[in-house]
């Protein structure tokens, strides 16, 4: 069995054409990535040489984990620059003896690097302690009028939030950027797209499925092994593009002292019901995008079973995925977890406190959108079983 | 040239080239009429008199057009300040009955003359801040043909398939060798096919080009071709001069030039390859990477190749700065495109083309490689375009009467359900909330429960149904660290009062800077309409949001937003058929929802109005606002007037429970009641503030007192 994977793995995936095209659309990712840093980061451009250079400075003092000292030191630098930015009558020429260029520079310096990072981290435990005694609330009121839903979910997020505080500050600019980079995940679509609609319609096309079917191992082995050829090289592809995401952003933002840092310490995921540490977050973003990629897989190899030209596969591949995304786009409740380009978002899974009513128990939506690609997966094999045998 | 003859049948005819260059102009005219036709005929209204008053002023701005403006603005204040004092002469009796209706009938006359004269007025303001080079003209039919700085898709892939059937055909059926083989073969075949690669894609992007400006040419008229191109926004930071017609022209001809090179790119990658799959695959992720990928909007057009070109409108551009806060200097959000840079990219995208034919002489020769397996392209493929779609589409029912429904903008906010009273509240430090008591224990508690609420904008007014209450809310994406907060989605979400389980009924992408999904989706762009939202109607699938001077309607599953009509100020009422309200000279209109249209009614003037179960009260203009009942249904007994005065002098407010009317005179804050409508007003108490809640089957009025958070109540 085995070796009839490899095989056609080999036959389907592991051509020169694919390998090139994985080549470029790498390269390709690298330079996107590359062009999101210069963007987004705030030592990118050659024109803060000055901020770049403070903030080595002041970086190593202040890192680590937050205590009063650090705080009120910073803050003794803070005031009398704020004082000052205040009363608008400083000069704006470059100042020596400022950290950076001049007293506003500075205070903008001090506050958008620091203060706002450090003033969130601080609060935070506060804001959860907030929404702990909220949900406690929450939960009397709901006992008394006898919904035991609303109950169940007000103890799931008290539970979720209880003790939740921010110990370290750290460059979390990296991390911030690769939560919300998108573009591999269309390259990878992309390649989807392509990859898979030749893997039965070649069979079609040169005419050699009567002959495979008439084989030893024709009928359910060779089903399965192809199957399993796609979802592997797909599944691999993936774990490769987030390696390679991670390693690219690491390498231009710098910054990974981040990793075991809570997930909530970014300030869009201040409402995320999951306790991880950013770099658990990053693998559990990194799963969700493969198993949205292998549950969309299956389908485009349904496709394939279906279509006798290999352009058809590939138009209804097309189709396939402009539908999903406009449908994403319009629907609102539960039945979007339905959708696969919906796990391929699991920023938004993560991100937001969802839940879905399962039988009178909330389950949070990303654990309902991983059962549901499960279930996807297993129904589609199953589909594409009968129509394997049929045709 | 038989050659060409043959391979032109073969394409158009046996492959179906002709199916489908005609199924593109079928599909394009059917985009063009979805897409702008409601704007058409929306503008059909009022287009006469803005063409009107443009045959006066158009072309250049100089001091006769301000005269012009001037003059017209002074005319219109005047008709505005006749018009505030008409009802008032007109009730102390200062005017006859016929002078008064004549003058009401021009007035309205005037009022739809404004609309269009509003729309000059904002293209007059345009065009002052550069007069030199902006004209003024009718400018919808050039804004919409060459405006649009997107690809258009259902071109590239008409062309792509075009050139795939023409070159690729043989390969699949393998009888590529025998061709190559024959005399002919080589050179003359290559030669006739990539003739006819060319001329294809240059007639595709003509009869579009065509399509579009007939169109445009019906719906809005184009005039006025030789006026400087800076007439049109988006063209107006441009630094050379041209007339509009030239830049259609050259916009044109750069299109024509892109689809020429873009078809040649796939004849070119489909001889190189010899299979479907990978040319398409190729060419297309070498227009769309660059396409979806650049991080700035120039620098597409700075690029040699096909892309640059097939979009056209980003050569006659010009340079916009944006200013970034943190590095405190100006940033190029685009930047204009050089004429030298223009002509060295022209000639490199000729030099590319001869390259590109080059290459598919040489490529068509005959290798005995591996070949393709059949393929028979053609109806089939276009029968598995129509298989349906696998993403979660439900069936819709139709939508069944509704029980009544009553609903005034000036009560937004209160409701009364069957066992509770919901109201908006306040408390000294959290400030307005919406409040739910109970009517048997007397409990209030807060309406919203859910525990983030705090990094959510809850809107005070809300909606009740039933036993539902429907609230707004926006949420906020803190993505950029060093930046503000954007506005992230907008919800409306129902609360059912028995269990207090809220669920989302409508969510739309208001965030301005982020696509939905993944890049791909469509950026949000209902910011600023969300923001501006006072009031809103939920109905089985569609919610109409009242905004402070227009109604619109919006399709909960497709987020469609068409705007219904436009009211003057003050109250919106709907009773599940129909809208109420009032236009510019106060007169009280009603606006169908199933014929789709407003006329005036009951021939009420009114000053402010508000609609019951059976009634509608209102202070009447031509009474000098004496607060007055108009009943319907009453018209059968002639006895009984239906339309009876219930208090002389104009009131300051006046509320209504359904049964009783509550009133507050102006000269003092107390608020006086009649008893069903009938009678002697009554005193029940002081005014503390200029909110009053009356529930029908609730003993006594409610107050809130902003000020201490305490709710007083008034026994009736």
């Amino acid at each position: 069995m085995l070796k009839l994977v490899y095989y056609e793995l080999r036959k389907h995936f592991l051509t020169p054409v694919m390998l090139l095209i994985l080549l470029l659309v790498l390269i390709a990712d690298g330079c996107k990535i590359y062009s999101v840093y210069q963007e987004a980061s705030l030592f990118s451009g050659s024109n803060l040489e000055e901020f770049k250079e403070a903030y080595e400075e002041l970086y190593p003092v202040y890192s680590g984990e937050i205590t009063l000292e650090k705080i009120n030191s910073l803050l003794e630098i803070y005031r009398p620059i704020y004082e000052t930015v205040q009363n608008q009558t400083a000069s704006t020429r470059v100042d020596e003896n400022s950290y950076t260029y001049n007293v506003y520079s500075d205070e903008l310096f001090f506050r958008k690097c620091f203060l706002e990072e450090l003033e969130y981290d601080y609060t935070y435990r506060s804001y959860a302690a907030g929404i702990v005694s909220e949900a406690k609330k929450n939960m009397d009121f709901y006992q008394e009028r006898g919904n035991t839903y609303e109950y169940r979910r007000s103890l799931y997020i008290g539970k979720a939030f209880h003790g939740r505080e921010i110990r370290d500050f750290y460059n979390t600019e990296m991390y911030q950027s690769l939560f919300y980079y998108d573009f591999s995940s269309v390259l990878l679509l992309m390649l989807t797209v392509y990859g898979c609609a030749s893997v039965f319609v070649k069979e079609e096309e040169t005419e050699m499925k009567y002959i495979i079917r008439t084989s030893r191992n024709g009928r359910g082995r060779v089903y399965l092994a192809k199957l399993f050829s796609a979802l592997l090289f797909f599944v691999a592809m993936g774990i490769l593009f987030a390696v390679w995401d991670f390693c690219m952003f690491a390498l231009f933002f710098g910054g990974t002292e981040g990793t075991a840092s809570p997930l909530y310490a970014i300030k869009g995921f201040k409402d995320t019901l999951l306790n991880l540490s950013m770099g658990q977050g990053y693998l559990a973003l990194s799963i969700y995008k493969i198993t949205g990629l292998c549950v969309l897989c299956m389908i485009f190899i349904l496709f394939s079973l279906c279509a006798r030209r290999i352009l058809a596969a590939l138009m209804l591949n097309l189709i396939s995925v402009m539908v999903c995304v406009t449908a994403y786009d319009h629907i609102y409740n539960s039945s979007r977890l339905w959708n696969p380009v919906s796990l391929l978002c699991a920023r938004t899974l993560i991100l937001r406190p969802d839940f879905s009513n399962l039988a009178g128990y909330p389950v949070p939506q990303s654990i309902t959108a991983a059962g549901v690609a499960v279930f996807l997966l297993i129904g589609l094999a199953v589909a594409g079983w009968l129509l394997w045998k049929v045709r | 040239m038989d050659v060409g003859r043959y391979e032109w049948k073969k394409l158009m005819c046996h492959s179906g080239g002709f199916l489908i260059a005609a199924v593109f102009v079928l599909l394009k005219a059917m985009e063009l009429f979805l897409l702008y036709g409601p704007g058409v005929s929306e503008a059909a209204g009022y287009r006469s008199y803005y063409v009107k008053y443009l045959s006066y002023v158009a072309g250049r701005v100089d001091e006769e057009t301000a005269k012009f403006f001037s003059d017209k603005d002074e005319e219109f204040s005047q008709a505005e300040s006749l018009l505030q004092t008409i009802y008032q002469r007109y009730s102390l009796g200062e005017m006859t009955e016929e002078a008064y209706r004549s003058q009401l009938a021009e007035l309205e006359q005037l009022q739809a003359y404004k609309k269009g004269y509003d729309l000059l007025y904002k293209q007059y303001l345009f065009a002052r801040e550069s007069p030199e080079n902006r004209y003024l003209l009718d400018t919808n039919a050039w804004s919409a043909l060459i405006s649009k700085e997107s690809l258009d898709m259902g071109l590239l892939l008409t062309i792509m398939i075009l050139a795939l059937l023409c070159f690729g055909r043989e390969n699949v059926s393998e009888m590529d060798a025998v061709i190559r083989m024959s005399a002919n073969g080589e050179r003359r075949t290559a030669r006739g096919k990539i003739l006819l690669v060319v001329l294809l894609s240059l007639c595709v992007c003509i009869l579009d080009f065509c399509t579009r400006a007939v169109f445009f040419h019906w719906g809005y008229g184009f005039s006025h071709g030789n006026y400087p191109v800076q007439s049109l926004e988006t063209f107006s930071g441009y630094s050379g001069s041209i007339s509009l017609l030239e830049a259609a022209v050259r916009i044109c001809l750069f299109r024509m030039a892109g689809c020429a090179l873009w078809g040649l790119t796939v004849s070119a990658a489909i001889v190189v390859f010899r299979k479907y799959a990978v040319s398409m695959l190729a060419t297309l992720a070498l227009i769309l990477l660059p396409y979806y990928g650049l991080p700035k909007q120039y620098m597409k057009y700075f690029l040699p190749g096909p892309l640059g070109f097939l979009i056209g409108t980003g050569y006659y551009q010009g340079t916009v700065f944006e200013y970034n806060e943190l590095t405190d200097r100006q940033v190029y959000q685009f930047i204009q495109v050089p004429g030298h840079t223009k002509a060295l990219l022209i000639m490199i995208n000729v030099l590319l083309g001869a390259l590109l034919a080059g290459i598919i002489l040489k490529a068509y020769t005959n290798h005995w490689g591996k070949k393709p397996g059949a393929n028979r392209a053609g109806v089939f493929l276009w029968v598995l375009f129509c298989v349906p779609c696998l993403a979660g589409c439900s069936g819709k029912t139709d939508a069944a009467e509704t029980p009544e429904v009553l609903y005034n903008l000036d009560n937004r906010f209160y409701y009364e359900s069957r066992d509770c009273l919901v109201y908006l509240d306040y408390h000294p430090q959290e400030g307005a909330y919406i409040a739910v008591r109970e009517k048997e224990s007397g409990d209030s508690y807060a309406l919203v429960r859910d525990v983030f609420r705090g990094n959510k904008d809850i809107f005070s007014p809300f909606y009740g149904e039933g036993n539902c209450i429907y609230y707004m809310e926006r949420s906020y994406d803190n993505k950029g660290r060093y930046f503000s907060k954007l506005y992230d989605t907008f919800s409306v979400v129902c609360v059912d009062l028995d269990t207090f389980e809220s669920r989302t009924v409508f969510q739309d992408n208001a965030n301005q800077e982020k696509a939905s999904v993944l890049g791909l989706g469509k950026l949000g762009k209902g910011a600023v309409f969300y923001s501006e939202i006072v009031g809103f109607v939920v109905r089985e699938d569609r919610i109409y949001f009242i905004s402070s001077d227009q109604v619109s309607e919006v399709n909960i599953l497709s987020g469609s937003r068409k705007v219904l009509f436009s009211y003057h100020s003050g109250n919106v009422a709907f009773d599940g058929n129909s809208f109420f309200f009032l236009d510019n000279i106060s007169r009280l209109c009603r606006y169908s929802l199933k014929e789709g249209r407003a006329e005036t009614v009951y021939g009420i003037a009114a000053g402010k109005f508000l609609l019951d179960r059976d009634r509608i009260l209102y202070t009447d203009r031509e009474r000098n606002g004496a607060l007055t009942a108009y009943y319907f249904g009453a018209q059968e007994r002639e006895e009984e007037p239906f339309r009876k005065v219930l208090v002389p002098e104009e009131p300051l407010s006046f509320y209504s429970d359904g049964n009783n009317v509550f009133y507050v005179p102006k000269r003092e804050s107390v608020i006086y009641e009649l008893e069903n409508g009938a009678g002697s007003p009554k005193e029940i108490g002081m005014q503390i503030s200029a909110i009053i809640y009356p529930f029908l089957s609730y003993e006594s009025i409610l107050l809130p007192d902003i000020d201490t958070g305490e709710v007083v109540e008034y026994l009736k």
